[in-house]
């Protein structure tokens, strides 16, 4: 966790580069304006970068120019992220409560100073694919493994892992049940704190209506990263101050296999 | 020779010079303006609808256009829009007798945009012929087959029978049919496709695979076992997802058995009595 991750990489010419972040490392080469990517992941989370597997698919790509520096920032994945609930979760009416789910960023590659010029985006963790919705219509989400928590403990930061607080407030008059939670992480921004990466706060007010909610995001830094925090990446999607979006699974919601 | 000049003189008069250079700016602004407005249309629907409306809006404008030029140009010539009128009203009543086969066609497909079971660019089996839709025009469905052979349906057939719309609906089923030998575990077979199932990231967790037990076979123990996936990644789950199994199933020892039959001679219980003969008995037995 001491040596930064998130930095920008040396390319020199026809040699071959590895950077670790959580289980993913990347593999680098540059040959004139051509840079080479490729990646494997494993189960160690840090230590030195992976040996470079027997078969790989490399990624190449030509720039407009000669580039040596590349920096890495982490980003948020493309997709919405359904995460569960540690266990089936009741919010009484009137009721609020905050709680924290980690999730796996991209790596974002662009040269040194020009963060327009995306070269790839590499998952540091492979999610499963999820469907938020009903058979007829829904969104394509990820699945996160891991669940959302109450406490937040010291050792549950990784590298390569943003904390997401989420506060849920309860504004319908019958109580919230629900077993999962489907994040819009492309509206969130990424700040660091002494190698903890934290997402701006996120505020869902559930009113009752068939699982629709009233997001919020408050587009600033959350008060447990506020001393020492401070911006790495902006959000993929330009911040909405509120919108009225599809958050929970309710646990009255039976799925029927439909066979 | 000077008759030739005669009769040309009093053909291109001034008034009929006049007359055709109308019907010259007619044909060669209008022209290329209708098609320009189809374009621009057909572009500007389809951005902000579907491919589907722009390709019809695009349609409609054109043939709309172009019956009017038709007009215009008649009217040049000297035809009234009145007795023009009275005329297609007539022909339409013979032509609508005459083709009772394309009026139908013509307001099958008018149906057919309106009730939006398909679009353009959905993929529809048709009495077993599946592809993508090209076109709804006024006549048929044009459906391009996936080994690039066209499809031609005529809207009043598309209207009658029954298609399935592979695309409407953005997830979509894979089924494997499994079958294991009766002395299989079925809670490890279980847990080996689930197992399966979780480590390809285009299966979909939610909704979740499914094992149903389907029957006892004549030679095994039929198994149905289905996952979702996103309707783009419906033949990559298929294909990852059959060959996963059939991949653990080997490696984990689970037996998919071929079909097999038990002979008894008499009863069930008893096994059909079989008699090893030595060489020189057969010799012995085949000499006498």
């Amino acid at each position: 966790m001491n040596t930064p991750v998130w930095m920008t990489v040396k390319l020199p010419d026809d040699e071959m580069v590895r950077h670790r972040i959580g289980p993913l490392t990347i593999f680098f080469k540059k040959i004139f304006n051509d840079i080479w990517i490729t990646s494997s992941r494993d189960e160690s989370l840090t230590g030195e970068p992976a040996e470079l597997p027997a078969e790989t698919d490399w990624i190449r790509t030509a720039l407009p120019e000669e580039f040596r520096d590349f920096e890495l920032t982490p980003v948020f994945p493309d997709r919405p992220v359904v995460v569960n609930s540690e266990f089936a979760y009741r919010v009484i009416k009137g009721a609020r409560s905050r709680v924290y789910c980690r999730i796996p960023v991209f790596v974002r590659i662009t040269p040194l100073n020009m963060p327009e010029l995306i070269v790839a985006e590499i998952p540091t963790i492979i999610l499963s694919n999820t469907w938020f919705g009903i058979f007829t219509e829904g969104e394509l989400a990820y699945a996160l493994s891991s669940t959302a928590r109450r406490v937040l403990q010291k050792e549950l930061f990784e590298p390569h892992l943003v904390v997401c607080p989420i506060e849920i407030q309860n504004q319908s008059d019958q109580e919230l049940r629900f077993e999962k939670i489907c994040l819009r992480v492309d509206r969130l921004s990424i700040y660091i704190k002494a190698h903890e990466m934290w997402a701006d706060q996120t505020l869902i007010t559930h009113h009752g209506k068939e699982g629709y909610s009233d997001i919020e995001m408050k587009g600033s830094i959350p008060v447990e990263a506020k001393k020492g925090g401070k911006l790495l990446t902006r959000p993929r999607t330009p911040i909405k101050k509120s919108f009225t979006v599809r958050t929970f699974k309710l646990l009255r919601e039976i799925n029927v296999p439909g066979i | 020779m000077e008759t030739i000049v005669d009769i040309f003189e009093s053909f291109f008069t001034e008034a009929r010079v006049l007359q055709l250079l109308r019907i010259g700016i007619i044909i060669i602004i209008g022209l290329p303006i209708l098609v320009l407005i189809r374009r621009s249309l057909s572009r500007y629907v389809s951005r902000h609808y579907t491919s589907h409306y722009g390709l019809l809006a695009g349609k409609l404008v054109f043939y709309v256009g172009l019956a009017l030029i038709v007009v215009m140009i008649l009217y040049e010539f000297g035809f009234g829009l009145a007795p023009l009128l009275g005329a297609a009203g007539i022909l339409g009543i013979a032509i609508g007798f005459a083709s009772q086969t394309s009026v139908s066609n013509v307001i099958s497909g008018i149906f057919l945009i309106a009730e939006q079971s398909f679009v353009v660019g959905d993929i529809l089996n048709v009495g077993g012929n599946i592809g993508v839709v090209l076109s709804i025009d006024i006549l048929s469905v044009k459906i391009r087959m996936f080994d690039n052979r066209m499809l031609r349906v005529p809207n009043e057939s598309m209207i009658k029978s029954e298609f399935i719309n592979i695309t409407r609906f953005p997830i979509r089923r894979v089924d494997c049919n499994i079958s294991v030998a009766y002395k299989e575990d079925l809670n490890r077979v279980r847990q080996v496709l689930f197992d399966v199932a979780d480590k390809l990231p285009m299966c979909l967790q939610e909704p979740p695979p499914l094992l149903i037990f389907d029957k006892f076979g004549n030679s095994s123990i039929d198994i149905l076992f289905v996952a979702w996936a996103a309707r783009e990644e419906f033949l990559v789950l298929r294909n990852a997802l059959n060959m996963g199994i059939k991949e653990r199933f080997d490696k984990e020892g689970i037996e998919i058995p071929f079909p097999h039959i038990s002979v008894y001679a008499g009863s069930a219980s008893k096994p059909l009595p079989v008699d090893l003969l030595s060489r020189n008995h057969i010799e012995t037995r085949s000499s006498q």
